[in-house]
């Protein structure tokens, strides 16, 4: 049985990735399906003023809206899945989890993105990547958006050029 | 290892700038995705000495497994 891990974050781009595992489970039923939701855990400067069943329940409220496309897709292509919810980091996790239940593979989408763009931002699947040796099936999603694709490299050029101006002086 | 494991494959062998070619091939021979290894380098190495993967990754149409070996930067270090 295949064992694949589907790291969830509720993005657009989890849709492309459903697809994906939705096609290849009619393909090969013999699938083992676990979904993995990982929230940001809370500043503890604010968890400590907040009584810890509320943070839970907020988390639980958060992961329950991230995975409702997703299990509402699995569902009516009738594939079984199971669900895990947890809260930290999320390549970390995500790399910690393929390897606590020993995974053949992790199912990932990601943003279409230049090399100066992935470079600046923080991104999850690059860090998974790097993280882990579970072979990765990688479905890239939608283009990265307009601010994201022209204002991170205009304001790296003006970072720069100010530098440089700075230097000259 | 593809002959041991009796696994049909062929050669394709093509020149210019590595993605780019290996997105190409598998869109004109309709592949359902494509099967890549990776060192497993940061976001900056990647920039620095070039990621074919990543790129690939951001390129290709379909799905791409990319599989990261245990190797390090140290392997491909000049002697």
């Amino acid at each position: 049985m295949l064992k694949v891990l589907f790291p969830v974050d509720g993005s657009s781009n989890s849709r492309h990735a459903v697809r994906y595992v939705v096609s290849e489970f009619q393909s090969n039923p013999a699938m083992d399906i676990h979904l993995l939701n990982v929230q940001r855990p809370f500043s503890r400067y604010i968890a400590r003023f907040v009584d810890r069943k509320d943070i839970k329940a907020m988390h639980n409220e958060e992961s329950e809206k991230a995975l409702r496309l997703i299990r509402q897709k699995l569902d009516e292509a009738s594939v079984p899945y199971a669900v895990h919810v947890e809260v930290g980091e999320k390549a970390t996790l995500i790399a910690e989890f393929a390897k606590r239940l020993h995974c053949d593979q992790i199912v990932m989408s990601t943003t279409r993105k230049n090399s100066l763009v992935r470079t600046v931002e923080d991104s999850v699947t690059n860090k998974v990547l790097e993280l882990t040796t579970v072979p990765v099936i990688m479905i890239a999603g939608d283009a990265a958006s307009k601010a994201e694709r022209y204002g991170i490299p205009v304001g790296v050029g003006t970072g720069l050029a100010w530098l440089v101006v700075a230097a000259a002086n | 290892m593809l002959d041991a494991n009796r696994l049909g494959w062929r050669l394709h062998v093509l020149m210019g700038e590595p993605a780019a070619c290996i997105v190409e091939q598998a869109a004109m021979l309709g592949s359902r995705g494509i099967v890549i290894g990776a060192r497993g380098v940061t976001v900056g190495e990647a920039l620095l000495l070039g990621s074919v993967a990543q790129q690939v990754i951001h390129t290709a149409r379909g799905a791409v497994l990319v599989v990261r070996g245990p190797a390090t930067l140290e392997e491909n270090a000049p002697c």
